[in-house]
């Protein structure tokens, strides 16, 4: 599988959500490739970009939710993935689970757990290839 | 158990109609039972629906009048009536005739007549309970009592049980006997009749004792008419000679005839079609007036016409008995339909309400998943507002504001994985302060919660959690650097099983909290913090000594493990 790029792909249908996510990112230092609002685009995105992270919205608008889009993601690009979800429920978990999550938050999910999650998801692999960019 | 007249002598085809169309009345009203629950307010509704559901699978009217029946079934009781007496006519001429000397048949009409009298006798008196009529019981006291004198009669009947002896009393005995048998039987069932023309009903609280004593009256008559028969006989006249009656036994079975008669017509022409079991038992009567002719006729035992005659009362005795027979399979079979109806009905609804619990979960999720959607919003514009302020101070009160709200997120978080009475305090708090703190801007603050389990209603657990926020805040900005804020909070029981929430921090010590007020910020914060204790029942001790706060608030009673 070839290199990923160190950039971070939002997939978040509310447009307020995303936007505040996209801010948290860039206030780490980190860039943001792309925001999708749907499981398709959110694939389009990734196959283009080829982050190393992607922020998943769990239910979306459209077709298809974010387990299938970071199924889709996994096996096509290799991104991990970081879960936002507003449920807690058991079923909902167990997918989620099958699908290789580096984490998994809950809505409202605030600043300091989003940094926290970022950071233990791709911060290792930051500190070798551009340890100079961080800027926290 | 009451007697649905219409079906009685209509054709199988009518009587299968019937049978669907109550069938589905009975599924309506079954069904109506299942979907409508009887209102505390007024149960009228609900207990309609079990009376008419207990009307149908018995077969009675609401109104618990014994059934009419059909012009049908009249016109064919009459003609039974009619052949019954062109039979007796034809059988007349050789009625005299002298059959074989069988004494030993006896014992057989005997046991036909007492299985026969007493069961429907039985069932007379259940039916009396529901109808409550004086002419039901009567008729239950006619059956009971024929069915007890059989007996003696059969102990009198020489020859009968025991070769040239008879049991008790002499041959005249048994003729007394058979004679008051019948008289008493005939007289009965005509006070019966006469009854059922007013339709009189008996006191409902009273029906029981009614029924016991009419029994008891029943065994008093046989005990005295059967030992009038045995020890007084010789005081009474001859009713046999030889194998002949005497003249006074043919008065005697004129008189019972009369009677007979007098009860048939009364049926046929003033009755006519109110109740079945009184049109039944004029051929009833018909077939007992029946086997009196034949013994008039044939004056004397074991002629042709005697033997005819028993086996016409025997007939007699089996009328009503197998028209229970046939209600009760009737009603074994409605029975059986409405369990399978109502069994389906059942399945219905239950998976119609699986269905409607289903959907709710899918709606109540859906809505728990907007308000943390909401929050989250909420949360968002707050975080990019606080980003865009370059004021410290400013971007500080946003921060506490976002604190407070995500206190509400919290709780609603919380409520939903609770089991929607109780919440873990201890773990709410854990979260709660930890996202405070990460929240916070000063960075080196510490907090050292301890904590045990402690279960609190739904109702305080957002205002406990508010009031906790404010604390906090209000620690953090008190205590200053360099140690940087030291926070301690405990939740604990007291002696009183009331819940005890201490929150102690480092700040210097002539900080007087919440008293100092400095500002207008801090005097805002006090009025909350005042005002979520009155709402909690709590009480709060401030300690300005060491700048600690306790606050003593009412917990629910810990279930017993």
């Amino acid at each position: 599988m070839s290199e990923l790029n160190d950039c971070i792909l939002i997939v978040e249908d509310e447009y307020l959500i995303a936007e505040y996510f996209s801010e948290e990112i860039a206030a780490m230092g980190r860039t943001v490739c792309g925001i999708a609002d749907t499981a398709q685009k959110a694939i389009d995105l990734a196959c283009a970009h080829r982050p190393a992270l992607v922020l998943m919205d769990v239910r979306l608008k459209g077709q298809g939710d974010g387990v299938d889009a970071s199924i889709a993601i996994h096996n096509a690009v290799g991104s991990k993935v970081i879960f936002i979800t507003g449920s807690r429920e058991p079923a909902n978990l167990k997918r989620i689970a099958m699908d290789h999550a580096a984490a998994v938050l809950f809505k409202p999910v605030r600043g300091h757990d989003l940094r926290v999650a970022v950071e233990a998801a791709i911060g290792a692999q930051r500190l070798g290839t551009a340890a100079d960019l961080r800027t926290v | 158990v009451q007697v649905p007249g219409r079906r009685d002598q209509a054709p199988a085809a009518t009587m299968r109609d019937d049978t669907r169309h109550a069938v589905r009345e009975m599924s309506q009203s079954v069904g109506s039972l299942l979907v409508r629950e009887p209102r505390p307010a007024d149960g009228a509704p609900g207990l309609q629906g079990i009376a008419s559901a207990v009307a149908m699978l018995s077969g009675t009217s609401p109104e618990h009048s014994p059934a009419a029946a059909s012009a049908r079934a009249y016109r064919w009781i009459v003609a039974i009536i009619l052949l019954y007496a062109a039979a007796a006519v034809a059988v007349m001429p050789v009625a005299g005739a002298r059959g074989p000397d069988l004494p030993s048949i006896t014992p057989f009409f005997v046991a036909g007549v007492l299985a026969t009298e007493l069961s429907t006798s039985f069932l007379l008196f259940v039916l009396t309970r529901e109808t409550r009529t004086w002419s039901l019981l009567m008729l239950g006291c006619a059956y009971l009592y024929g069915s007890l004198m059989s007996i003696f009669h059969l102990l009198t009947f020489p020859n009968a049980v025991l070769p040239d002896y008879i049991v008790i009393g002499t041959d005249q005995s048994a003729r007394w006997i058979y004679n008051f048998w019948y008289a008493g039987g005939a007289l009965l069932a005509l006070v019966a009749i006469v009854l059922e023309i007013p339709g009189w009903r008996i006191v409902a609280t009273r029906v029981g004792r009614a029924i016991a004593l009419a029994v008891a009256g029943v065994i008093a008559a046989v005990v005295a008419t059967v030992t009038l028969s045995i020890a007084g006989v010789d005081h009474l006249p001859a009713l046999i000679r030889g194998s002949s009656w005497t003249r006074f036994d043919v008065f005697l079975i004129s008189f019972e005839l009369s009677v007979l008669l007098v009860g048939i017509a009364l049926v046929l022409l003033v009755l006519r079609r109110r109740s079945v079991i009184f049109l039944l038992l004029s051929l009833v009567l018909t077939a007992m007036a029946f086997s009196q002719i034949l013994s008039l006729e044939g004056p004397g035992r074991f002629t042709v016409g005697w033997s005819l005659g028993r086996l016409s009362w025997f007939l007699s005795a089996c009328v009503l008995f197998l028209f229970f027979m046939k209600q009760f399979s009737e009603q074994q079979t409605w029975l059986a339909r409405s369990r399978e109806l109502l069994e389906l009905r059942v399945n219905q609804r239950t998976a119609e309400l699986t269905e409607t619990i289903k959907q709710r979960d899918v709606l109540l999720r859906e809505l728990h998943h907007r308000i943390k959607n909401k929050m989250q919003i909420v949360d968002a514009l707050l975080a990019m507002q606080a980003r865009q302020t370059g004021e410290p101070e400013a971007r500080q009160t946003l921060h506490d504001l976002r604190s407070r709200i995500s206190v509400l997120a919290l709780a609603h978080q919380h409520f939903m994985a609770s089991d929607f009475q109780t919440f873990d305090l201890e773990q709410f708090l854990r979260e709660l302060t930890g996202t405070i703190l990460a929240n916070g801007t000063k960075s080196d603050a510490v907090l050292r919660l301890d904590a045990s389990p402690l279960m609190v209603t739904i109702d305080q657990a957002a205002p406990l959690g508010l009031l906790v926020t404010e604390l906090m805040i209000d620690c953090l900005e008190h205590c200053v650097a360099p140690a940087g804020a030291r926070i301690a909070l405990t939740i604990r029981r007291n002696e009183a099983h009331a819940g005890v929430l201490t929150l102690a921090d480092n700040r210097p010590a002539d900080d007087a909290r919440l008293h100092k007020a400095a500002s207008d910020k801090a005097q805002h914060r006090s009025r909350i913090v005042a005002g979520l204790v009155r709402q909690l029942d709590a009480t709060m001790i401030v300690d300005r000594s060491h700048g600690s706060v306790e606050i003593t608030f009412p917990a629910p009673e810990e279930e017993s493990k």
